[in-house]
């Protein structure tokens, strides 16, 4: 308790060090400069064309705008501590005050570039499994009094337990060995490899060189889109040809891409189970280990598509918990697997799962006629009227045969969308080529919301979604009194579990 | 802790249909309204200014067309402002909140309170001339599932997030026990 004095600090409302006014500077610098690189660029390579003046005058007003602001910001920031709570105020028009109880907070993290080397402070971050990335972040604290407020946190935390392992659980882990569930072959990555989904990375590559094209053209100068029309000729059926062409070379360099990626990166995959939950080491180069524990787990997800069931192979994703920005990163990923680690997984995720009645739910079938709607009737609409409006009127082919096709896919989505409901959980089964099956427990569920269009609301249908702290499920054109009857269930689920959600 | 299992009745579970929802305060209107009366006075200052440009009055047609946007965005907005407040509210029940809202697209959201990760009360400096307060509740569900309910009365406000960050407590010391 001789810290108590050290601590006495945090009780009245506190501004962070001052070398936080030149951070933010910089920062907001660094946010108009990712936004306006292309300008930059396009400045610098283009001279000629460029009005030196007022480009520098532009440049001079952003830059005393920001620092007024960043002053501003700096005054108008406090940070205190009162009863069991984080206090932080904040805004120039708009004032925001941020609450943080002390059981909330996930993880405390410095972070320190050189600059903040330099000057001897850190920046502090406190991540609460919320929704927008680091809740509370203070840009700059003088290293000691950021290492007084971590350890001040940090023991208030541990007063109010359950959040980190209990003692015991800690102890079995030591003596239960980890059981390795997989161990990817060559042949299994070529098979992966193989079956991944090439239209997805062909279309990435084609919207990633059609992005570029336009700053490449206006850097270099290059005439890019004319020598494409010379090669494809600018006759009325360019599109056409120029699918037929330029449509299979992508999809060409697009499976080596994948072919390689694939290989590289999940090179000497070892999918491993350990008592608190599981693990995944995978890479040529770099070698990456992800891990989820049991608990942190929210959902999970298995994917396969016609070439992935030649192999028998799943690809399944394990989501964790985690602030959106950092989503991504934290599900463990498996490309390929079989049925038998699958179950595993399974297994461990929701064990009731085997025991458990699961009642078979479908979709309306009204939901067909919306997404004809949305997707294939009013495009054609549009596509039509523009080639009326060009006096072309020979194309009813492309937009008749545009919406049957989504009318078919909309009728193999009705007809695959299923949801199995358990009373403890609910599995979604969703296909049109592939099939993606979802796993989700009631007690994971943080928010439900149910949403209604005025279609819908005339049918007394809705849509039922879940959020969950690792993504957001969703259930369309259900029964209005079925959903409601399944929020009500799951709100009773959620609120009588005493089970930590993470 | 005794382990209870007890058997449920659908039908008896407490059902959302029968909750009434609180609606806002009226002053709430007119912070949207002024609020709004702002953006469109500046986005008509924008209109008259391009019309004295070249452009435009070389096709008077474009000018006309803006405004007639503008009156009918303008109508649009205010009528869904309206529409928006009668059908806005909130109800706090025992162990979750909800939240109605949506003209258009209606969502219907609920909260239960052993997920909130922590509330927040924000003022704009209109609603601070009108007293009022805006909470915003965050769970660890994302931006969908964090509500935001705008035009409480500065009291209330304080009262709800009290109200919440307390229960939010209870229900933790519940499940330690």
């Amino acid at each position: 308790m001789t810290k108590k004095n050290d601590l006495d600090f945090l009780l009245e409302p506190r501004r962070q060090s001052s070398i936080a006014i030149f951070l933010i500077l910089l920062k907001s610098f660094r946010v108009i400069l990712s936004q306006a690189w292309p300008i930059f660029i396009a400045l610098i390579f283009n001279p000629t064309k460029s009005k030196d003046t007022y480009f520098a005058l532009v440049i001079i007003g952003i830059t005393a705008a920001s620092a007024i602001r960043s002053i501003i910001l700096y005054f108008k920031f406090y940070y205190y501590v009162k009863d069991d709570e984080l206090i932080i105020e904040k805004g120039i028009f708009q004032k925001t005050k941020l609450n943080v109880p002390f059981d909330r907070i996930q993880t405390i993290n410095f972070k320190e570039n050189i600059l903040h080397q330099f000057f001897n402070v850190v920046s502090l971050e406190i991540d609460t499994a919320g929704s927008k990335g680091n809740e509370l972040s203070i840009t700059a604290l003088k290293k000691d009094k950021a290492i007084a407020i971590r350890e001040f946190l940090l023991s208030q935390k541990k007063s109010i337990p359950p959040i980190l392992f209990s003692a015991e659980e800690l102890e079995e882990e030591i003596e239960t060995p980890e059981e390795e569930l997989l161990h990817l072959s060559s042949i299994d990555l070529i098979k992966i490899g193989v079956s991944q989904n090439h239209l997805k990375t062909a279309a990435i590559v084609f919207a990633f060189m059609f992005t570029s094209m336009d700053y490449i053209e206006n850097i270099t100068g290059w005439k890019l889109e004319d020598g494409i029309d010379s090669i494809l000729g600018s006759s009325s059926n360019t599109l056409l040809i120029g699918l037929i062409t330029i449509g299979p070379a992508f999809v060409i360099i697009a499976f080596l891409i994948s072919l390689v990626r694939t290989v590289f990166r999940y090179h000497e995959l070892r999918f491993i189970k350990t008592s608190i939950g599981f693990k995944v080491i995978s890479g040529l180069f770099t070698r990456n280990e992800q891990s989820a524990t049991i608990q942190k787990i929210q959902l999970i997800r298995w994917t396969t598509n016609p070439i992935k069931k030649i192999f028998s192979l799943f690809d399944i994703s394990l989501r964790q918990a985690a602030s959106t920005a950092i989503a991504r990163k934290q599900s463990i990923y498996i490309p390929g697997c079989f049925e038998e680690q699958l179950s595993s997984v399974r297994a461990t995720y929701f064990p009731e799962e085997s025991q458990l009645s699961f009642e078979q739910h479908v979709i309306h079938p009204l939901v067909i006629y919306r997404r004809v709607l949305y997707f294939g009737l009013i495009p054609a609409g549009f596509f039509l009227l523009s080639k009326y409006l060009e006096n072309s009127s020979d194309d009813y082919f492309w937009a008749i045969s545009w919406v049957a096709i989504v009318l078919f896919i909309s009728w193999v989505y009705q007809r695959n969308f299923k949801y199995f409901v358990s009373d403890e959980g609910i599995r979604i089964s969703t296909s049109i080529i592939g099939k993606t099956e979802t796993l989700l427990k009631w007690f994971k569920i943080q928010g439900i919301e149910i949403q209604q269009g005025i279609y819908q609301r005339r049918k007394e249908l809705c849509n039922l979604v879940f959020y969950t702290a690792a993504g957001t499920v969703k259930i369309p054109y259900i029964e209005l009194k079925k959903a409601k009857r399944m929020k009500n269930f799951i709100l009773f689920k959620i609120e009588n579990s005493e089970k930590p959600w993470m | 802790m005794i382990f209870q299992n007890s058997q449920i009745n659908i039908a008896e579970l407490p059902s959302i249909d029968e909750i009434n929802f609180q609606k806002l305060d009226p002053a709430h209107v007119q912070v949207k309204y002024i609020s709004s009366s702002i953006f469109f006075l500046i986005m008509l200052a924008t209109i008259l200014y391009l019309r004295t440009q070249p452009l435009i009055i070389d096709h008077p047609r474009l000018g006309n067309g803006l405004l007639i946007f503008w009156v009918s965005w303008a109508i649009f907005s205010f009528t869904l402002t309206k529409m928006g407040y009668n059908i806005e509210g909130y109800a706090l029940r025992e162990k979750d909140i909800v939240h109605i809202k949506g003209v258009i697209n209606r969502q219907q959201t609920a909260i239960p309170f052993n997920r909130v990760q922590h509330c927040e009360i924000k003022a704009g400096p209109i609603q601070r001339f009108f007293k009022l307060k805006t909470l915003e509740i965050y769970t660890a569900g994302g931006n969908g599932s964090d509500l935001s309910i705008d035009g409480l009365r500065g009291d209330h406000a304080q009262v709800l997030k009290n109200y919440i960050i307390k229960t939010t407590g209870q229900s933790r010391y519940d499940e330690e026990e």
